[in-house]
């Protein structure tokens, strides 16, 4: 009796203990439940302040942006209303309108008037400039023939041309059917005359200049040749930027803005083509001292097949995207901002915040398995804390696996403070960016990665942007 | 022989634009400094203006109001509306457009040629 009420206590005990063990573990995974789920909360919390921070980040941009804009718009008017004035008076007093002056007053007043005439010149291409680049200017696509475009620039270009004393010749080597694309056609007009203008005024007198038209499968493109006294191969790819001339008087003397060359490159690149410009090929007449320059525009068709001479529905030049987009730079402000603008568009991205990571993600998304997206781009900051932009780079291109991924620079500098090595970068934004460029210089680079641009090396030459 | 009236609350303005009308078109000019003061030169004014050219930015009525007010007297509706503006930016040339003016030209004008401008966007052959 004793030893069955033993082994009852026995098992009595037994079933305590393992009742206080079960209660202990219980009650253990019970809190550790409690902190997971302070974990869960404290996080689901973090990424909440997270997407807020961003929204506020996005709109504190945009209010940026609207100042900007505001500020912009009301020193263009102030500018101009005194400016009004002055033309309006010099104008009146130089035409001998209201009786004649002597030759050295007239003289005088002629200064005036060109120098008011420059300063308004200016006031409207940093507006245009700055509209273009806030994206506040869009193109408006039309079917358009570029033949018809460069003859009604010769057109309008004819008189300044014959009072330089400069022939201008228009000729197309494409097919008629062939030459028809998606453009805004004041732009275009706006790119062409520019482009002519700097010709005519950079020709020795007697000489020509011609516009040259041509065509394929891919691209249509057009030339603009003349025998001026050529550009230094350190400044064809400077010339494009803001107030940057080959002689620092030729601003005065020949009364450009130096702007126009920014403008024109803001335009193409709208259009999602390329501009560059290159000493002229084969000059056929070597003595004649000069071998000028030819500028080379080039629009990649959006649409390759049934171009026809009909009209069609435009195409907007940023296209929806496709593809996993890896962003790389390490300030978290400047990644959520550029992701989330891929992300509108349709593209897929994965962050990185240093060039190290860049190199370890986009091994590890090449060896997965083969459902798992591949990387189609990637945006690659220029200065980075470690490994350098350029080293990221180096050793991407060096890699077999990650070798053929197309990346696209996103620095502070313009493309052309630096050495251009071929076979780096397919693209270059320079910051601070502008959204619609970003998107066209990407699409751009993701078109070309399909194998529509065959002309590698002007590819490489033309395709940074400045923004 | 036309007559216009020009509304802008800038003096130099008004005096350049005039001096350029009357030189190069021999036209007569009257002007006024403001939205108010233009109205009751336009109902004074006899014979009756010919156009109205007038700027967007002034105080207290603007060209937009000066201009609203102006067609609801059947005595100025019929008289033709330039804006003269300084705003250059698409969006507010569309919203000039939208109101119903004749033009909007721009500032700075070219002084040689702004009665040319003022005849073709009329349609005056004179």
């Amino acid at each position: 009796m004793s030893f069955s009420l033993t082994i009852f206590s026995v098992l009595f005990l037994t079933c305590i203990c393992l009742l206080g063990v079960l209660a202990l573990r219980l009650a253990r995974k019970v809190r550790q439940q409690q902190r997971d789920l302070g974990g869960l909360s404290e996080s689901l919390q973090r990424s909440r302040e997270n997407a807020e921070e961003q929204k506020n980040r996005l709109a504190e941009r945009s209010d940026l942006d609207r100042a900007k804009d505001e500020f912009i718009s009301t020193v263009s008017h102030e500018l101009r209303t005194p400016l009004t004035s002055i033309r309006g008076a010099l104008g009146l007093l130089s035409s001998g309108l209201l009786g004649n002056v002597n030759t050295r007053s007239q003289n005088l007043l002629r200064i005036a008037s060109t120098n008011t005439e420059r300063l308004i010149r200016l006031i409207n291409d940093i507006l245009d400039l700055e509209r273009m680049e806030s994206g506040r200017s869009p193109v408006n696509l039309r079917r358009c023939s570029l033949y018809d475009l460069a003859r009604e620039a010769v057109e309008m270009m004819s008189a300044l041309a014959e009072a330089a004393q400069i022939r201008l010749e228009l000729n197309s080597y494409a097919a008629h059917d062939s030459i028809y694309f998606d453009a805004d056609p004041d732009r275009i007009l706006q790119v062409v005359t520019n482009l002519l203008s700097n010709a005519i005024k950079f020709s020795p007198e007697g000489s020509t200049v011609s516009v040259e038209i041509d065509a394929n499968a891919d691209a249509l493109s057009l030339k603009v040749i003349d025998r001026g006294r050529g550009i230094p191969a350190d400044k064809l790819e400077c010339i494009f930027d803001r107030f940057q001339q080959v002689e620092s008087t030729d601003s005065s003397k020949k009364g450009g803005t130096g702007l126009g060359l920014a403008i024109c490159r803001s335009i193409i690149q709208q259009h999602g083509g390329l501009i560059w410009a290159q000493p002229n090929e084969n000059w056929a007449q070597p003595n004649h001292g000069n071998s000028g320059t030819t500028f080379c525009v080039q629009f990649m068709r959006s649409v390759r097949i049934g171009d026809s001479v009909l009209p069609s529905v435009a195409t907007p030049v940023v296209e929806r995207g496709e593809g996993l987009i890896l962003v790389c730079d390490d300030d978290p402000g400047i990644r959520t901002v550029v992701c989330e603008q891929l992300q509108r568009r349709g593209y897929d991205v994965i962050e990185a915040g240093s060039g190290e990571e860049v190199i370890a993600l986009a091994h590890e998304q090449a060896m997965r398995d083969a459902p798992a997206p591949t990387i189609s781009a990637i945006l690659l900051d220029h200065y980075l804390p470690g490994l350098s932009g350029w080293e990221t780079l180096r050793q991407l291109k060096s890699s077999a696996t990650t070798a053929a991924i197309p990346v696209v620079i996103l620095s502070v500098s313009s493309p052309s403070e630096r050495p251009l090595l071929v076979g780096e970068a397919q693209g270059w934004v320079q910051k601070p960016y502008n959204e619609s460029l970003l998107l066209a210089e990407l699409g751009r680079v993701l078109k070309s990665k399909a194998g529509t641009v065959k002309d590698g090396q002007h590819n490489l030459r033309s395709s940074h942007l400045t923004v | 022989m036309r007559r216009i009236l020009i509304i802008d609350d800038e003096e130099d303005i008004r005096e350049v634009a005039a001096l350029s009308l009357e030189a190069t078109a021999g036209w007569e000019v009257v002007t006024a400094s403001n939205g108010a003061d233009g109205i009751l030169a336009a109902v004074n004014s006899k014979p009756a203006p010919d156009a109205i050219l007038m700027d967007v930015m002034m105080p207290e009525m603007d060209g937009p109001t000066t201009f609203r007010m102006m067609q609801q007297n059947p005595e100025l509706a019929g008289i033709p509306v330039l804006l003269l503006t300084a705003k250059v930016q698409g969006v507010d040339q569309r919203r000039f457009a939208d109101l119903g003016v004749a033009a909007v030209l721009f500032k700075p004008f070219n002084p040689l040629t702004l009665a040319d401008q003022i005849c073709e966007k009329l349609g005056w052959t004179d």
